[in-house]
């Protein structure tokens, strides 16, 4: 029987299953489905840039396993040696590769693979090399045995003390397009470019890997299949493609928010992930099995199929609205699980969730009606709580909101990501500056520093004035160990000295002061705190490392204000009996021994 | 147990005070008290966390001598008779003021009550603005006071302490002698009432924190001891070298200075203008000195650490309480590791351990750990092991403690540690079995602030080093292995093949924002710069 190697390739991408052969770059190097799925890095152009450079640099390219460090790799190794980006190599890479730099025949540059394999004599030994011998040099390694080698290669040349410091610094740095110059390090024999993939942003890079999947060339080998009209693999893909990027950009907001909560994902976790969802582990001959074997008619032939395998299911480990154990082993869906998505959103959508008209503000792709009306039945059911929530993880995935529901699916998927700022953050991240109205920037500033008053001063917004527009900085005691009824007013900010910008490399947006000269990076699960205060929630906790920052925040606002305010002006803050927050001015003059009220 | 015991004379070297003419013989208990011969004069079990570091605080900044020279400096200055001490602020009428109308009832004598009136009235006078305006601001400025009290307690007004925020709220003990009161029939006035006021008692700020003082100017005053050159010539110890001695000593003055003076200056300038106005409270126009009392010599090497610590504090981008609350907890770990690297150097029936001068270890285990866990009863080991040397070394013969004054040296020289390890956290649970060491978030941000200068980025490993070398705390890596074969000295049987998860600590110092991760085998502990960070 005729089957689609495509699929056994998407399968072979994720662990859920036996046949998890191709994860390694090793093996994508020499598959055949693996370039279109693969999109190039940035970073290969530059670093391809700095090995032909005139002068020698020893480049190292370090992130965590999974990262795309070796694939980067064989990319530059490609580019260098001449070869088409697409073609798989016919042979593996060997340990060391010497390639002719193109732009000077009579240099060579190295590619080493892989340092993390070698022994601990040996790292050193190649890293002497790559310093000492003329041409300039590739490593890849990870990034413990490579700290250690550097750290054993400066000790040797009684470098600067501090310069695990300053390495470990620069492994930090996230790399921003065009800006190689921050990342060399000048302090041996040739200048060390150091670039950590795992300080790449690669969100949108994973949700780009899900339509490159959806639109890959291979599935045109099942318009010969005589399943194909309703095989659920098929089915699967359809409907994703019917989003038109939307399935996309919902993807992408998932992956923004486990970046920003939780912990980043390597792009090997992403595609394993996207793999699992777009087949569920089923395979081309089981799917056209299911399809022949069915006693339905036209599509209905493979709705059983598909609800095993739905993407919006399996994307976040379900399977027909109840978890999946193997897909616990997938990184992604272990994080996402610390959250649970898909519960209600609001009175008016369960209504509609569970109405035969269908919901009032989104359309499903043709291709999963059978299997939403299906659900839809279930879930009208008292013990249909499972079916509910498929219901709106499909929703959220599949949705294509009508023109007239954007204001509906705003708050659908606000409260399905559970995160008030996320899409703002995401479309920021991607124009890389902050794209908002002057109006909602005015306000989202504003909101900001009400939220910081609170945070200063211990009394909450509501006890100040409503068109309170100053920011009090007061000498609170950390330990809290007592009320502080009356506090002692350090420095009084202008709520019009502050506005908001963007940082292009930490993809941060800020609240910064006087034009920048201090900056709070404003994280979405502070943007979120504070969305969630103004809008009355009091309950949400902020976490202990944000409220460090706003720490940080604090002393350095005392610091640039240094001595500028005048001593003998002297202004508490103290909360009446009615709650609400007044601030007492005095001048004090020192040589009477006076304390006159400031009217 | 084999416990081979150092001759006299090394003994003597052990104890020999710090300065040289210390007067030991002020007390008998100097001679027969064996903490106090050990330790120095003295660490005091009831002190609280609050007045040792407003004790320190207050003899640093007080002047050393009477015409006022040698404020805000770790020095040690004789007055021609040889004599030496400082000259502290007594505060009473800021006190009174502030204090008086919070103070436990049966203590307010009808005299301090009297007092009390004139110095509202004479705020008053000071205060321009209708009526109205005067009793406000006169309220509002008492509860702004009333929120800076360090300690109040069940005691009285005089003895109540600041939370030393500022040089203006440093003040020296002062205790109201009641019962002495009560029998004088001539009390009419406050002029009476002065001599029932005692600066000598102790009671509160009882000496702890001039001992700290004590141990920075006694490593100030060699900065070229060859045993403090050694040390910081060893690899655990380079990070040290980065200031000589003598530019760490004006680093710590500095930055000291800076959290006492230049940080609210404002506040500073409202005490002294109510003090001013209360200028007829003072107890006496001079000041009083105070004596101060000696430190063991050989405790520079615990003293640099401990310069080290509150020079990396004083660099940090925080606010000045926020410096303070970080120097509070130092000065209480300060206590206890003084307390174990003496004991140690006396009690010699121990094995030396590799990558710490202290040669002992506190092993911390996660605070939520099973009963059961091979850590966690290391750590129970740990404390015992600990508690039965500060105990045993307290009955060193050639210490001469006995009899009744043994009772007191225990009070103070191993109950103490129990009691501090307790209050700051490094002990747990409070009350029952199993008492083991163990760190909460504050003090893992604690020791993030201590021993990571702001900007430095460090390998865990060796962060965990680092706590390792300046504290004795053992949380992974090779101080763990280190620890075993520590403990092994004494022949533990569980001294082997420990599995231990250190993902505790990891989680702490990521949500305190204090660990980067590089990849998944590398992860990094960086003290955020705030200078840096926040100009991106």
């Amino acid at each position: 029987m005729h089957q689609n190697g495509l699929i056994s390739y998407l399968n072979s991408l994720h662990n859920v299953g036996a046949s998890g052969a191709n994860a390694l770059a090793e093996s994508q190097a020499l598959n055949e489905y693996f370039f279109e799925i693969y999109e190039p890095f940035e970073i290969v152009d530059a670093i391809c840039d700095v090995l032909t450079a005139g002068t020698d640099h020893v480049v190292v390219l370090t992130g965590h396993a999974g990262d795309g460090k070796s694939t980067v790799a064989l990319d530059v190794f490609k580019r260098l040696s001449g070869l088409s980006p697409v073609a798989p190599l016919t042979a593996a890479l060997k340990e060391v590769e010497a390639v002719a730099d193109p732009a000077n025949g009579g240099r060579l540059i190295h590619v080493l693979k892989d340092m993390s394999e070698l022994s601990a004599a040996v790292r050193l030994q190649k890293l002497e090399m790559s310093f000492g011998e003329p041409g300039s040099w590739l490593i890849v390694s990870n990034t413990g045995p490579l700290l250690n080698t550097l750290r054993e290669f400066s000790e040797r040349r009684q470098a600067l003390p501090d310069i695990e410091s300053r390495i470990l610094a620069y492994l930090n740095r996230p790399y921003v397009k065009d800006d190689i110059e921050s990342h060399i390090l000048r302090m041996f024999p040739k200048d060390l470019l150091i670039l950590n993939m795992a300080r790449l942003d690669n969100v949108s890079l994973g949700a780009r890997v899900l339509t490159r999947m959806i639109n890959h060339t291979g599935w045109a080998k099942c318009n010969a299949c005589e399943a194909q009209s309703a095989c659920p693999l098929l089915l699967n893909q359809r409907a994703l493609k019917a989003t038109e990027g939307g399935a996309e950009e919902r993807v992408r907001w998932i992956y923004q928010r486990l970046n920003a909560y939780e912990q980043r994902l390597t792009l090997r976790q992403m595609i394993a992930q996207l793999a699992f969802a777009m087949t569920g582990g089923m395979t081309c001959k089981e799917a056209k099995n299911l399809v022949l074997e069915s006693p339905s008619e036209g599509i209905d032939k493979g709705t059983g199929g598909l609800e095993g395998i739905l993407f919006s299911e399996g994307f976040f480990g379900y399977r027909n609205g109840k978890p999946v154990q193997e897909a616990g082993g997938l990184t992604a869906v272990q994080l996402l699980r610390r959250q649970v998505f898909g519960g209600p959103i609001a009175v008016d959508f369960e209504r509609e969730l569970l109405s035969s008209n269908g919901n009032g503000w989104a359309t499903l792709p043709e291709w999963l009606k059978p299997l939403s009306g299906r659900w839809r039945l279930r879930g009208q059911e008292s013990p249909g709580v499972q079916w509910r929530f498929a219901q709106r993880r499909m929703l959220y995935i599949f949705g294509q909101p009508i023109p007239s529901g954007k204001a509906a699916a705003e708050t659908f998927w606000a409260t399905f990501l559970q995160s008030p700022r996320l899409r703002d953050f995401d479309l920021w991240s991607s124009q890389q500056e902050l794209i908002i109205s002057y109006g909602e920037r005015s306000r989202l500033c504003r909101a900001c520093l009400r939220v910081l008053l609170e945070i200063f001063s211990g009394f909450s917004a509501g006890q100040f004035r409503h068109d309170q527009e100053r920011l009090y900085l007061t000498l609170r005691r950390p330990d809290r160990a007592v009320i502080q009824p009356t506090q002692f007013v350090m420095a009084t900010l202008s709520f019009q000295d502050f506005d908001l910008a963007y940082d292009v490399s930490r993809r941060l947006p800020l609240l910064q002061f006087r034009n920048g000269v201090v900056k709070l990076p404003l994280t979405l699960p502070l943007l979120d705190f504070i969305e969630n205060r103004v809008s009355g929630d009091l309950g949400s906790e902020l976490a202990r490392i944000h409220l460090a920052q706003l720490e940080w925040f604090r002393a350095e606002l005392l610091r640039v204000l240094g001595d500028s305010s005048d001593s003998f002006r002297i202004q508490l803050l103290r909360a009446g009996i009615d709650g609400q927050v007044h601030a007492h001015r005095y001048l004090l003059d020192n040589n009477r021994q006076v304390l006159e009220v400031d009217q | 147990m084999m416990t081979t015991s150092p001759t006299t004379d090394a003994i003597n070297e052990y104890v020999r005070p710090f300065p040289k003419n210390a007067n030991i013989n002020g007390s008998s208990a100097d001679k027969t008290n064996s903490a106090i011969r050990l330790y120095g004069r003295r660490f005091y079990k009831d002190q609280t966390p609050v007045e040792y570091l407003a004790e320190f605080l207050l003899v640093f900044a007080s002047p050393k001598l009477k015409d006022g020279a040698g404020d805000y400096c770790f020095e040690i200055l004789a007055e021609q008779g040889g004599s030496y001490g400082y000259w502290p602020m007594d505060r009473i009428a800021l006190k009174l003021f502030a204090f008086f109308p919070t103070s436990k009832l049966e203590t307010r004598h009808p005299v301090h009550r009297e007092a009390y009136f004139t110095a509202i009235q004479n705020l008053r006078d000071a205060v321009e603005g209708s009526s109205d305006q005067k009793e406000e601001t006169i309220r509002l400025i008492q509860s702004l006071l009333g929120g800076f009290v360090g300690v109040a307690k069940n005691r009285t007004w005089v003895t109540y302490s600041f939370l030393p925020a500022s040089k203006a709220l440093l003040g020296r003990e002062l205790d109201w002698l009641q019962s002495d009161a009560k029998k004088d029939a001539e009390l009419t006035d406050w002029e009476d009432a002065k001599k029932h006021f005692a600066t000598d008692r102790h009671n509160f700020m009882a000496r702890g924190g001039e001992l700290l003082f004590l141990q920075l100017a006694n490593l100030f005053s060699d900065p070229a001891a060859p045993e403090l050159l050694k040390l910081m010539q060893r690899v655990e110890y380079r990070h040290i070298g980065d200031f000589s001695i003598s530019e760490r000593k004006k680093r710590v003055q500095l930055g000291l200075r800076a959290i006492l003076e230049d940080a609210i200056r404002p506040l500073n300038d409202l005490v002294s203008m109510i003090e001013a106005r209360l200028s007829s409270l003072t107890l006496k126009e001079d000041g009083k000195v105070a004596s101060l009392g000696w430190a063991p010599l050989v405790s520079r090497t615990e003293a640099l650490l401990f310069a080290v610590e509150i020079d990396n504090i004083c660099a940090l981008s925080l606010s000045s309480l926020e410096k303070l609350d970080l120097l509070q907890t130092l000065c209480c770990v300060q206590v206890l590791r003084s307390l174990c690297f003496q004991a140690r150097r006396v009690d010699q029936g121990e094995g030396d351990t590799f990558g710490f001068c202290g040669n002992y270890t506190w092993v911390a285990s996660d605070p939520e750990g099973s009963s059961g866990s091979p850590i966690r009863q290391m750590s129970q080991a740990s404390v015992t092991k600990i508690e039965a040397l500060l105990y045993r070394v307290l009955r060193n013969k050639q210490l001469g403690g006995k009899g009744g004054s043994i009772t007191e040296a225990d009070k103070h020289g191993f109950q103490i540690f129990r009691k501090i390890a307790k209050e700051i956290g490094l002990m747990i649970p409070i009350k029952g079995p199993g008492q083991r060491f163990s760190l909460n978030p504050r003090l893992v941000r604690f020791l993030v602030a201590a021993l990571v200068r702001p900007g430095e980025h460090l390998p865990l490993d060796k962060f965990y080093e680092r706590v390792f070398a300046h504290y004795g705390i053992v949380l992974g890596g090779h101080p763990l292995a280190e620890a075993l074969k520590w403990s092994g000295a004494v022949g533990h049987q569980k001294s082997y093949g420990v599995d231990v998860s250190t993902g505790w600590v990891e989680e702490t110092l990521q949500q305190g924002g204090f660990l980067i991760e590089l990849s998944d085998a590398v992860s990094i502990v960086h003290n955020p710069d705030g200078i840096r960070e926040a100009r991106g």
